[in-house]
């Protein structure tokens, strides 16, 4: 199978040097600094606050618990409210949820084995939805 | 233009990516680099549970429609690798009770070469979507919910932000005037109508379950264009995503969320959710309805001198009382002229409710063959329908259905219960279900009177996950634990259709033994009660309420 174009390149990618580490709170209170990495709990509630935060450089989200589903829903509405920076899933993450997590709009992992492993795992070519990278879902192609 | 969907290359690419994805999956776990916690949601949203005696495979059928070809592999597979029978669910999959896992992804690898898998038939994720088994042919129908819900599979299939949800996902598609699709009782219930100009709407309804808090759907949505279907159910999920709970599996469904927070406020979420994404790339163009809709045309009918098909039908009927009996009861009435729907009940006496065997499906294959277009469907009463027979034909598939033990006329009375399986094979039953389902059936096969008690849905839970559906039966059995004792608690008056109810107890429990003689008593109270014989169970029940059933079994207070 064909290795899908848009996988890999941003695999736990890290810069050299990486933009200060923010908890919600302590970013809201140093004045919403641009030049922020945000961590965020997969479980924090954010009820209509993702466009706020779609100015940092780098948001980090911690899952809990890779059961706990919340992670892959933050990342889409993050993405939907323009966020274009760095989003990094770190916790509790099976490398066999890479796909859907990129699919969601991460760009990385944070844990370097967890992307190791990943890296190496059979992938999906196509997807029936329209996601956060594939603007289009598949039943586009039957409109001619 | 097809009768049922057709895998495309973008398809068959994905069911065997998935099988490609689920062998790595298990080597990786066999080699010890997956713990079981880990491997747990892999396998399940492949369909593998590991129960009581053995793992279990749920292998799909998206919305009961199954093809000859597929019911064939399904026999094979059965007879390669487990006991050589099946089992037909209640949300119309079908279930192997032996398989080994070292075996599963072979498994799923011969399923992919015949278009089918059992990716997400378990696991907190979406699951099959289920509908009417009459979709397509019930005079009723408003609009066809096949195409619908083969939009809906496509859309839930591995989607990639809601595959860890706080709970399992089910969702329900009618399409016609009656609920055949029990949507008030399912965590999303879709129905199809047409609006004033001929257009299709869609009614939401959500937080509908069984289980152990039994609740009726709300109306969240009325008047949907159908170029939304995917949006709207993309807010409820991502709103259920971030906010069910997920400290307690039993308070996980979203029925509790919709509690928790009222019909009304849970609606403003939703709605709010929709109104940020309405519009977006999984909005469905009336160009990609109408594709999925040539997926599902009508077979191609004969062109039929109906009269005569019906004198036909009806000196068959004449001559044989038995077969007359089993049309009225089995058989129902459809779009085309001159043909009929055939319900094939998997609920003979002495067999366990919703199993068949790889003999008995390779046969049913073939009748489907030579009379219904080659195609049939599970049903979420356990059974099998074949949509499109001539009613000329009736007699002769009917004959055939004899030597196959398929031919019971029992088609919505009483023998023809819906069961789970119960302490057989679930771990997590608090009692055995099937003794109760075959004690009940002997009983009811010896009435006299069994089939004059009109329509009676009777279902059997083994234990208050009520994966046997009892909280809708018009009589529900549950199986409890009493300090080590299994008993049996019945409840009454549940309606899984358009007056959706759900049931209420009869009183203290009883043990395994007295059902029987329980469920009898209520009977005969019935006949006593009804003021015709046009009166259902169902009917008499809304009219009298539980009262006198209950001194009927316990006596007067």
């Amino acid at each position: 199978m064909d290795a899908p174009e848009r996988d890999e390149g941003n695999l736990a990618q890290r810069s050299a040097i990486s933009p200060p580490e923010y908890a919600l709170e302590a970013w809201h209170a140093a004045g919403r600094p641009a030049r922020a990495a945000l961590n965020l709990p997969g479980d924090a509630d954010l009820a209509d606050h993702y466009a706020d935060l779609v100015t940092v450089a780098r948001i980090v989200i911690e899952f809990p618990a890779f059961m706990d589903g919340r992670g892959f829903s933050h990342a889409r509405k993050l993405r939907e409210a323009g966020f274009r920076g760095e989003l990094i899933a770190a916790g509790d993450i099976l490398p066999d949820q890479w796909q859907f997590l990129q699919r969601c709009g991460f760009s990385g992992l944070k844990d370097h084995e967890i992307a190791d492993t990943a890296s190496t795992l059979p992938k999906f070519s196509a997807a029936y939805q329209a996601d956060t990278p594939v603007e289009e879902a598949s039943f586009r192609r039957w409109q001619v | 233009m097809d009768a049922m969907y057709q895998y495309d290359e973008l398809d068959q690419n994905l069911v065997e990516e998935r099988v490609a994805q689920f062998r790595e999956q298990t080597e990786r776990y066999l080699r010890g680099e997956l713990s079981d916690a880990q491997f747990l949601p892999l396998r399940l949203q492949n369909g593998l549970y590991v129960q009581r005696l053995a793992p279990m495979l749920r292998i799909a059928i998206p919305y009961g429609l199954i093809s000859s070809t597929q019911l064939r592999a399904i026999a094979e597979i059965s007879r390669r690798y487990d006991k050589g029978y099946g089992h037909v669910s209640t949300r119309q999959n079908i279930q192997l009770n032996w398989p080994r896992l070292e075996d599963v992804p072979d498994i799923l690898a011969d399923l992919a070469r015949v278009q089918m898998h059992a990716i997400q038939t378990s696991g907190n994720c979406v699951r099959n979507t289920t509908t009417d088994p009459f979709a397509g042919v019930a005079r009723d129908e408003w609009v066809d919910p096949r195409p619908y819900c083969e939009i809906i599979r496509q859309w839930s299939t591995l989607h990639p932000e809601f595959a860890f949800l706080p709970r399992k996902f089910k969702i329900a598609v009618n399409g016609a005037k009656n609920d055949r699709a029990a949507i008030h009782f399912h965590d999303i219930g879709v129905q199809l109508y047409r609006d004033g100009h001929g257009e299709v709407r869609l009614r939401f309804l959500a937080g509908g379950g069984l289980g152990r808090t039994p609740m009726v759907g709300s109306v969240v949505r009325e008047g949907l264009a159908a170029a939304h279907l995917l949006t709207y159910l993309e807010a409820i999920l991502r709103v259920y995503n971030l906010r069910g709970r997920r400290d307690n599996k039993y308070k996980a469904r979203i029925k509790i969320l919709v509690k928790a927070l009222g019909a009304d406020a849970f609606r403003d979420a939703v709605d709010a959710e929709w109104e940020r994404i309405r519009g977006g790339p999984n909005t469905l163009s009336a160009a990609a309805i109408a594709a999925f809709g040539r997926h599902f045309s009508a077979p191609p009918y004969a062109e039929l001198d109906a009269p005569a098909e019906a004198r036909f039908l009806a000196e068959g009927g004449a001559r044989d009382p038995l077969f007359a009996a089993w049309v009225k009861r089995n058989t129902q009435g459809h779009k085309q002229p001159g043909y009929r729907a055939v319900t094939i009940t998997l609920k003979t006496t002495g067999q366990v409710p919703g199993d068949i065997s790889a003999a008995q499906m390779d046969a049913l294959a073939e009748l489907a063959d030579t009379y219904a277009f080659g195609e049939l469907r599970t049903t979420h009463e356990q059974n099998i329908v074949l949509a499109d027979v001539r009613e000329s034909e009736l007699q002769s598939l009917w004959q055939a259905l004899q030597p196959l033990g398929l031919s019971a006329s029992n088609a919505g009375r009483i023998t023809d219960l819906i069961c789970c399986p119960g302490g057989d094979f679930c771990s997590l039953a608090n009692a055995k279900s099937i003794p109760v389902a075959q004690a009940l059936q002997e009983r009811f096969e010896a009435l006299d009177y069994q089939f004059d008690l009109g329509p009676i849905e009777l279902n059997i839970s083994g234990c208050m996950n009520a994966c046997g559906h009892h909280h809708v039966g018009h009589i529900g059995i549950l199986g409890v634990d009493k300090k080590g004792q299994e008993f049996y608690q019945v409840c009454l008056g549940g309606s899984q259709a358009g007056n959706a109810r759900v049931a209420q107890i009869l009183g203290p429990s009883c043990s395994r033994a007295d059902v029987p003689d329980v469920i009898e008593t209520l009977l005969k109270r019935y006949l006593e009660l009804r003021d015709s014989e046009q009166e259902t169970f169902s009917a008499v029940f809304e009219r009298t309420g539980i009262q006198p059933f209950k001194e009927a079994v316990y006596g007067r207070a």
